[in-house]
């Protein structure tokens, strides 16, 4: 048991009184320390923490770069919208009015259950799109309601002012504006420009009240000039669009080259899509079958045929070769013609587009020889327009064939090429022997070429294929009033999924230039499978040859060269007054 | 003493004038921002009458308005007369 002295207690006292200084004192050094700490050693974290609270870095977008035409017009453009975002959280403390709520339900056409999912309590994020890239004047109202949470934010939204026109070669870009398909992919980081960032001061109510530095500034995208001529790419458009609905054809290609610079001035497909609408279009509408499909040339690679002979000097334009009688046997198989044409000369083969005469043609020609003329015409060889998705064709190695295999690919069967690339070999054609590079882009100067023949084998060529589009010929309806016209038909017979070639299915080809004299403008046309009873390459794809160049020798300011029929010109007219 | 009247005179001045500056700045930057703003929107209104420029000029639109309102027509190959240089 314990007795308390009142002797010791006051020593007692005095123990408790260090202590609770000492204690005192400690809780004093903790403090001091947890200061220095803070405010000398560790300062940076506090300073971070309130940087955070007030210092923002915001993106500055930039602007993509527009698509234009060897004109100027335009083709793609993209233009400010505005997307509305609710940061969910702020939205549900604020309580807003449902008659508020309502109105701007309205306006951004969103019904009211819906943006209480879009702000319910089931995630906990700061962020959610309300609407994206609607017009800017609507969004305004929204935000005029001042309703608290709900943001604006700009974003751009491309709009294509042709449509469906020019779409395979443009493409398309999606919702964050970056190219999915044609020129837009391809060209994307040029069109791009790179977004800016900017560090800016926020007070309390969030509101910007300090820009500190444009970290970076935001760069435009470039335009892109586009080596087509919009007008003539309507025309195309159009004239195509009639046929492939005319003849009830699965779908069709048009390319229509400057024959100087090697420039496409058109480039149309069908079936199109409008690339302004909302939805994603669908596969094979998308594709600029032109391109990137490949079939079999058929008859319209005899011209090629023929113009090797005669730069080999195997044969000459009025060389006599017997077609009799209509059919010929090459190793195992048989050529036929459709009809028996007797002898012909070298110029009546192409206008007849008789087999068996090319086939005797191509059989005198070495398979080398013939191989390294289709090869330096581009057949098998990438077109390198930098289009995405863009095919190289097909052309077997000479090494690989036998004498039937060289006769069936001199009427353009067991080897494919894309129409742009058949529009290639034409350009060799129409320009004396001289191919320049195929390009999508408009040039300033001129680009390479290659001499691949004589223009004396180029122009005995043209001359033969001229009586193609007359009465005798396979392709009156080719013909231009004013204009010499020469070309090429072909109705190439499908080939089936499963092996061999379909008795009832048609390709119609047509492939050639104008003025013939000396031609500025080449163009193939190609309609897959018409089926409304005309198949022949010059009853289907010629008259659209026809009106299209037509229009476009007007539109080119491009003068007629057929003499007979030339009036008078004005100066002749006043000295004969 | 008199230099120490001056040095505070000094830094009384010095401290009118970091208020003054800092006014300025909110100011100015106001001014920024509005001036942006107005950038953007006429940035807007551009894209907005390139577009509207480039759907009044329509290839389609303009070919209806030649051939039914003025009544224009294709001359005949016959009546067009060619100049040569």
């Amino acid at each position: 048991m314990m007795i308390i002295q009142p002797k010791s207690a006051e020593e007692n006292y005095s123990h408790r009184w260090h202590l609770l200084l000492m204690s005192l004192l400690l809780a004093l050094t903790v403090l001091i320390g947890r200061a220095i700490y803070l405010q000398v050693l560790d300062r940076q974290f506090l300073q971070k923490q309130g940087d955070m609270r007030h210092v923002d870095v915001l993106p500055l977008p930039s602007h993509r770069g527009r698509i234009i035409d060897r004109n100027g017009e335009l083709l793609a453009i993209s233009t400010p919208v505005k997307s509305l975002w609710v940061n969910p959280r702020e939205f549900r403390e604020a309580d807003v009015a449902a008659h508020r709520i309502r109105v701007m339900a309205d306006l951004i056409e969103l019904p009211v259950a819906e943006i209480y999912r879009r702000t319910g309590t089931d995630d906990n994020r700061a962020f959610s799109y309300l609407k994206r890239r609607m017009n800017p004047e609507l969004a305004d109202q929204v935000m005029a309601l001042d309703i608290p949470g709900v943001y604006a934010e700009r974003e751009y939204r491309r709009y294509y002012p042709g449509g469906e026109v020019a779409a395979h070669l443009i493409g398309f870009t999606n919702v964050d504006d970056s190219g999915q398909e044609g020129m837009e992919l391809a060209y994307n980081d040029w069109l791009r420009g790179s977004e800016g960032t900017r560090r800016i001061l926020r007070d309390g109510k969030r509101r910007i009240i300090e820009d500190i530095e444009n970290i970076k500034p935001p760069l435009p995208g470039k335009d892109l000039t586009l080596s087509i001529d919009q007008r003539l790419q309507y025309l195309a458009y159009r004239e195509l669009k009639k046929a492939v609905i005319q003849h009830q054809a699965k779908s069709g290609s048009l390319a229509l080259l400057d024959t100087r610079t090697g420039e496409v001035l058109a480039l149309v497909n069908q079936p199109s899509y409008n690339p302004n609408g909302s939805g994603k279009p669908k596969g094979s509408a998308t594709r600029n079958r032109a391109l990137t499909d490949i079939y079999e040339p058929g008859s319209t690679v005899k011209p090629f045929v023929v113009a090797c002979a005669l730069e080999l000097g195997l044969f000459r334009p009025d060389t006599i070769i017997d077609t009799t009688p209509g059919r010929m046997t090459v190793g195992r198989n048989t050529v036929r013609d459709v009809h028996n044409y007797g002898v012909l000369d070298v110029a009546h083969i192409l206008q007849k587009s008789s087999n068996v005469g090319v086939t005797k043609i191509a059989l005198n020609v070495p398979a080398r020889k013939l191989w390294a003329f289709f090869n330096n015409l581009g057949f098998g060889q990438s077109l390198d327009t930098g289009f995405p998705g863009e095919a190289r064709g097909r052309l077997p190695d000479y090494r690989g064939w036998d004498a039937f295999e060289q006769a069936t690919l001199s009427f353009g069967y067991g080897m494919s090429t894309s129409t742009l690339q058949l529009a290639r070999g034409y350009l060799a054609l129409a320009n004396d022997g001289i191919l320049p590079m195929v390009g999508v882009l408009k040039r300033d100067g001129s680009t390479q070429t290659h001499q691949i023949m004589s223009a004396g084998a180029a122009r005995s060529v043209r001359t033969m294929l001229e009586q193609v589009v007359t009465r005798e010929g396979t392709a009156l309806r080719a013909s231009i009033p004013g204009f010499r016209v020469a070309g090429k038909t072909g109705t190439v017979k499908k080939s089936s999924a499963a092996g061999g070639y379909t008795q009832s299915l048609y390709l119609s080809v047509f492939a050639g230039m104008a003025p013939a004299s000396n031609p500025r403008l080449v163009m193939v046309v190609m309609i897959d499978q018409p089926s409304a009873g005309e198949y022949y390459g010059g009853a289907v794809a010629a008259p659209v040859f026809s009106s299209v160049m037509e229009g476009a020798l007007r539109q080119l300011n491009i003068a007629p060269d057929q003499k007979e029929t030339v009036p008078l010109f004005a100066a002749e007219r006043d000295e004969a007054a | 003493m008199k230099t120490l009247l001056l040095l505070i005179a000094v830094v009384v001045f010095s401290a009118l004038a970091v208020v003054y500056t800092k006014y300025r700045i909110r100011m100015v930057f106001a001014e920024i921002q509005r001036l942006e703003q107005v950038l953007v929107a006429i940035d807007e209104e551009w894209g907005r009458l390139q577009l509207e420029q480039n759907t009044w000029a329509e290839h389609s639109r303009i070919e209806m308005l030649a051939r039914d309102r003025l009544g224009m027509v294709l001359p005949a190959r016959e009546s067009i007369i060619y100049l040569r240089p």
